[in-house]
């Protein structure tokens, strides 16, 4: 009996994990385009002003990020080096828009470029919206599908 | 040659490894055209195995793209940061190394807003000849060691600027104090990048750089007091009437001007009545045993301090 609970706990156990695996998923989501809007607002602020290159700007902005969108201005760098730009799997979209995002910065002169920032952070702020209604909707309830799923494959499974 | 390797595409550094590069004082890059390199003060064609030669036929073609991807590259990918040199025309970068850039003008108003659809660059790599001009030097004071304006004069390229710039590195680090200030409009005499000079101008000297030299004068005599004040390629007549005014507040003024000689530049109308008020010396330099050769040193009245042998 204590095994057959163990092994149902252990299926359950699983299942949730699985379930917070994709949770956080959704909540990185948001944060990477949380951190992207911060990345926009930074950019603006100082090219508006002081105006140092981007690929500066890029390296002290990396040093706060503390999301996958990290990864991303890893990508954006080495991309300012002369590598192709590899932009981590969103959805079409999404990942479409960032691309272009990325690509766009520096072609131009300051104002221009200050305007085109503030078109993105808008695009991105609806993409953050998005994300947080779909993480608000369903974001805890992928953990407890998650632990019933488990349960139900170690009840299957005894 | 760092700074070429982060601008320039790989094959085309390659194909430098064969030349010395302290002869190397231009590269062209201009879209579908031969590679052009000013080699040792003359131009040359180079091959893509790095074999240069008089002729176009066998040199390297310039893709399309490589002018605006090498703008690209010398901005850092940051157009706007630089966007102030090159809606005139050029990108000031690190070492003193300067690209001259042609392309669409794009216009807002009445004034450039900035260069797109870039067609060719011309890369132009400075070379800083210390001593250059210590052969002169003496000729720039007067009995009392107060120093005199001076003007140096040569065709294109003879080395006008490398001389200024020697001559502001002797002023400066002269034994008695000698306040020096350059208006380095075009950012090629101390060529300053994010506010560090990349060339030695001496350490007594103030840089205005990247502004109209009328300011830069004006603020230059107002604000820093200068003993010396030093620019380039004087032609208009907001130039000269900044000369004018600096040399009224007896500031020594130091710049240079294109022509052959004295008399071609007396010729020149809008410089006759301003030259000898400014001016108490003529440098005149020329390409005849290579890029900066002293050929006169004379005052307004033409007495000759210094001729070359011929």
């Amino acid at each position: 009996m204590i095994s057959k609970l163990f092994i149902m706990f252990i299926f359950g156990f699983s299942g949730a994990m699985i379930g917070f695996y994709f949770f956080r998923r959704l909540k990185d989501k948001v944060l990477y385009f949380d951190e992207l809007i911060g990345y926009c607002d930074y950019l603006i602020s100082d090219i508006g002003f002081r105006q140092q290159p981007i690929g500066v700007l890029t390296e002290q902005y990396l040093a706060k990020s503390k999301s996958s969108f990290g990864q991303t201005l890893r990508e954006y760098s080495k991309y300012l080096q002369g590598d192709e730009l590899k932009i981590s799997k969103k959805n079409t979209e999404e990942e479409i828009a960032i691309k272009e995002f990325f690509q766009s910065l520096g072609n131009t002169d300051a104002e221009t470029q200050v305007a085109e920032l503030k078109n993105y952070k808008s695009k991105f702020s609806a993409y953050l919206q998005k994300s947080e209604k779909l993480l608000n909707a369903h974001g805890k309830n992928y953990v407890k599908l998650g632990f019933l799923f488990g349960l139900i494959l170690g009840i299957l499974f005894i | 040659m760092t700074v070429l390797e982060k601008i320039l595409p790989k094959y085309i550094i390659a194909m430098f490894s064969k030349l010395n590069l302290e002869k190397l004082y231009e590269i062209r890059l201009r879209s579908r055209a031969p590679l052009l390199i000013n080699y040792g003060g003359d131009y040359k064609y180079i091959g893509t195995s790095g074999v240069i030669s008089d002729t176009p036929d066998g040199a390297f073609i310039i893709g399309q793209e490589i002018p605006q991807i090498v703008l690209a590259r010398a901005c850092e990918f940051s157009l706007y940061a630089h966007n102030n040199r090159l809606k005139d025309g050029y990108v000031s970068l690190e070492g003193g190394i300067r690209i001259g850039v042609a392309g669409e003008t794009v216009y807002e108003g009445n004034e450039v807003k900035t260069i797109k659809n870039v067609t060719s660059v011309n890369i132009r790599l400075p070379h800083h000849i210390a001593g250059c001009s210590d052969k002169i030097f003496r000729f720039l004071f007067d009995e009392q060691n107060t120093p005199l304006g001076a003007l140096i004069i040569s065709p294109p390229g003879a080395g006008k600027t490398t001389m200024l710039r020697d001559i502001s590195r002797n002023f400066s680090t002269c034994k008695k104090v000698y306040n020096v200030a350059i208006a380095d409009e075009r950012c090629e005499i101390a060529a300053v990048n994010f506010g560090i000079a990349q060339l030695d101008v001496g350490f007594n000297t103030d840089i205005i750089s990247a502004c109209k030299k009328k300011y830069a004068f004006e603020c230059a005599v107002r604000t820093l007091t200068p003993d010396v004040l030093i620019t380039d390629e004087i032609a208009t007549s907001d130039d000269l009437s900044a000369c004018i005014e600096a040399a009224g507040s007896g500031v020594a003024v130091i710049a240079s001007a294109h022509a052959k000689d004295v008399e071609e530049l007396r010729q020149k109308l809008r410089f006759r009545e301003y030259m000898d008020f400014a001016f108490k010396r003529f440098v005149i330099l020329s390409c005849r045993c290579g890029k900066g050769t002293i050929e006169q040193v004379c005052d307004a009245e033409g007495r000759i301090y210094y001729e070359a042998k011929k």
